[in-house]
């Protein structure tokens, strides 16, 4: 193993990596039946892991709230924060952090009943739209709403249970809140009342959340690391390496592409980036969390958002998922 | 020695010494502990309101007597916020007034029925906790009115849905603020009237009816001004549209939820203040109104109310200061009273500190405000204040 300073090291002399997540956000965040953390944004806590030790379970989850992430953070409690956290530039300017590759582009969204015929934004002329107390989610509302000209009422709840109430009311004509978390919402539905097929959330998007890992902005060496796993985990995903081919793309790389990425020797040296960790790292990325595709369709397509033509595929069908050569 | 000791002994033991030892440590004590938080707060916060100038950028839904929209500033949805909380509070203390008048009464009553009633109605209310009851209100009873499509008609002009209950409203057109100053004038001259009649009463022991002839008067001068003038008042009948109804007066499941809630809440609490100045009256006040051959409607309205009413207005005052403050749980209904739109403001602006140090000082102008109301020197003339007892 390479000699390692600052961060990494101190992950290495522990033995174990710390990472601050969510514990209640099915698909992201959230505690298993059996007690254990899971989601996409826990795997990806797995992943860094895997690349640092080669070992995905020498992991530590820390659920950490809203309000304590970025202090937890700063306070060293923990080593990276991954939780549904959205970059801004306020947050990456005054708060002496510094913020990774984005895994997942969320963004504002509204969800209708599919009875009601609503097919845009303009279709709720004057209509009541239901949100929870939250400043970006109103705030990005008003602006939108106000820039089409299309008057509405806000009705603003401070729980999701009383909200649903009054929607399934037909108090209001409109959900409004982040894509990933009406999905969740529309796919927990209750049956009598119509279940999730009674529902549509509408393809215009609000608002840019990106969701990306957090660290502190003392050890660059540190971020690189964090973000060229995530990077190595959609570069698999372009290149098609997979869990499951993992061994035969280790026996005979297709590219050379393929080979850097996976620390297979081409004619007889090995492509070392000397990231602090060992150039076979993205193996045991792969072979134990898997590609970012894979870990998409593990815990967020069950949620009934599909990858396709969202901002969450590949550079190559239109999204904005993209890594940089591996060179 | 021994007169240095009891010369000690003496100054320790006199009282005006030790209450003021006591009264300068209290006052220390209370001032460290208030300077110690004050440090706390400017620690985390410079205690600044200078960005509530900053352009809100959110509606308030509902609104009392206010218009303001999102390019608005932070002060005047702040404002909105603290005049639904008022509007809130006036609708729900009449109402609580009410409804615990008849049923404190009702507990009293000889009547079976109307006590048994008035128990189970007091009981029930007064061991549930109000958060519950404010989300039953409204989720179970207003929001079970039908969707607006399948609106009920009332009587042909309203509406009440789920969406809102919509009612025919007088709305001014021009000339309406003259008309307005001739109501006003109408009304001065009717109260006059009224004085005079009562004391003509008095004095001669001649039946003149101030009552009718000052209600007539008034009635007669508004209703013949209103044609003369042309009919400055229009009704406005509300017609549905598909989200929404247009015109007439509005009331939102929201606000119609948070007023029956604090209105049944308050009153039942009401109920048992009024029960309590009742039977603080002797006994033997009513029965001898009722050897004197008052009925029981006047034995209640002459003799036993306006001494209960002595004993009803200190409690009735915190009564309604609590209305006040319970009406902060509008938040869990989606009402957009003061505490909601701190809410807001504060998750939009980040300024915790002073937005809520705002809220509790707002809350405590508008609770000094009603204790004014209830036991402030208007009473006095009344003989009904109650006077402060120092111990």
């Amino acid at each position: 193993m390479p000699e390692a300073t600052g961060t990494l090291r101190l992950v290495r002399d522990r033995g174990v990596l710390r990472v601050g997540v969510n514990d209640q956000l099915p698909g992201f965040g959230f505690i298993r039946p059996d007690g254990t953390f899971g989601g996409f944004d826990i795997d990806f806590g797995h992943a860094l892991a895997a690349a640092i030790f080669g070992d995905a379970t020498r992991i530590e989850f820390v659920a950490v709230s809203t309000s304590a992430r970025f202090s937890a953070l700063s306070a060293g409690e923990i080593d990276v924060l991954i939780r549904n956290t959205t970059w801004t530039l306020s947050r990456d300017a005054s708060l002496n952090l510094t913020f990774g590759v984005p895994t997942f582009y969320d963004g504002q969204g509204i969800m209708v009943r599919a009875a009601d015929g609503i097919e845009s934004i303009e279709d709720l002329d004057g209509a009541v739209v239901c949100a929870l107390t939250g400043t970006t989610t109103q705030m990005n509302q008003d602006d939108r709403f106000a820039g089409t000209g299309v008057r509405y009422q806000a009705l603003v709840f401070d729980r999701n249970e009383t909200l649903q109430e009054a929607f399934i009311a037909e108090r209001c004509d409109a959900w409004t809140s982040d894509k990933s978390q009406l999905a969740a919402r529309r796919a927990a539905f209750p049956q009598r009342v119509g279940g999730p097929e009674s529902l549509v959330i509408l393809p215009e998007t609000l608002s840019k959340e990106p969701l990306a890992p957090v660290v502190r902005d003392d050890d660059p060496a540190w971020a690189d690391l964090v973000n060229w796993v995530i990077l190595g985990m959609i570069a698999a995903d372009e290149l098609g390496v997979t869990s499951e081919n993992l061994d035969a793309m280790v026996e005979a790389p297709p590219s050379q592409e393929v080979a850097r990425l996976l620390g297979v020797p081409v004619q007889g040296t090995v492509f070392d980036a000397r990231t602090g960790v060992s150039v076979e790292h993205m193996r045991d990325v792969i072979r134990q969390v898997g590609n970012y595709g894979e870990v998409y369709e593990r815990h967020v397509t069950p949620l009934g958002i599909p990858r396709e033509g969202t901002l969450n595929a590949l550079w190559l069908d239109g999204g904005l998922m993209y890594a940089p050569p591996f060179r | 020695m021994a007169t240095i000791a009891s010369q000690t002994l003496r100054v320790a033991r006199d009282l005006r010494v030790r209450r003021a030892t006591f009264e300068a440590l209290t006052v220390t004590i209370t001032a460290m502990f208030i300077l110690y938080l004050v440090q706390q707060a400017r620690q985390a916060s410079d205690l600044d309101l200078a960005f509530m100038g900053d352009r809100a950028g959110f509606a308030v839904g509902d609104q009392f007597l206010t218009n303001v929209d999102g390019n608005d500033s932070r002060w005047a949805v702040y404002f909105a916020g603290i005049m639904n909380t008022i509007g809130i509070a006036v609708f729900g203390t009449a109402l609580a007034i009410l409804i615990g008048l008849v049923a404190g009464i009702a507990r009293l009553s000889s009547n079976w029925l109307a006590a048994r009633l008035a128990f189970f109605f007091v009981e029930a209310i007064r061991n549930t906790p109000l958060l519950p009851f404010v989300v039953f209100c409204y989720t179970a009873i207003v929001l079970q009115l039908p969707p607006i499509r399948d609106s009920l008609s009332i009587v042909g002009v309203g509406f009440a849905s789920n969406r809102a209950i919509a009612l025919p409203w007088a709305q001014p057109t021009d000339g309406a603020g003259m008309w307005a100053l001739v109501v006003f004038i109408a009304l001065a001259i009717a109260i006059g009237v009224f004085a005079a009649l009562r004391r003509y009463e008095e004095t001669t022991g001649q039946p003149s009816r101030p009552w009718r002839v000052s209600v007539g008067l008034f009635a007669a001068i508004a209703t013949g001004s209103f044609f003369l003038m042309g009919q400055p008042l229009r009704w406005d009948v509300p017609e549905v549209s598909r989200f929404a109804y247009d015109g007439g007066l509005q009331l939102s499941p929201e606000f119609v939820g948070l007023l029956l809630a604090l209105a049944l809440f308050n009153g039942a609490f009401v109920a048992e203040i009024v029960r309590g100045a009742i039977q603080s009256v002797p006994r033997g006040e009513r029965e001898a109104a009722a050897a004197l051959g008052f009925s029981q409607w006047d034995q209640m309205r002459l003799v036993v109310l306006p001494q209960a009413l002595r004993a009803m207005l200190p409690p009735l005052a915190t009564q309604c200061q609590a209305l006040v403050k319970y009406s902060a749980v509008a938040i869990a209904i989606a009402f957009p009273d003061l505490m909601t739109v701190g809410g807001t403001l504060i998750n939009q602006s980040g300024e915790a500190i002073p937005l809520f140090i705002l809220m509790m000082v707002t809350y405590l102008i508008l609770n000094l405000v009603i204790a004014i109301i209830f036991t402030g020197p208007q009473w006095r003339r009344f003989n009904l204040r109650p006077r402060t007892r120092r111990i």
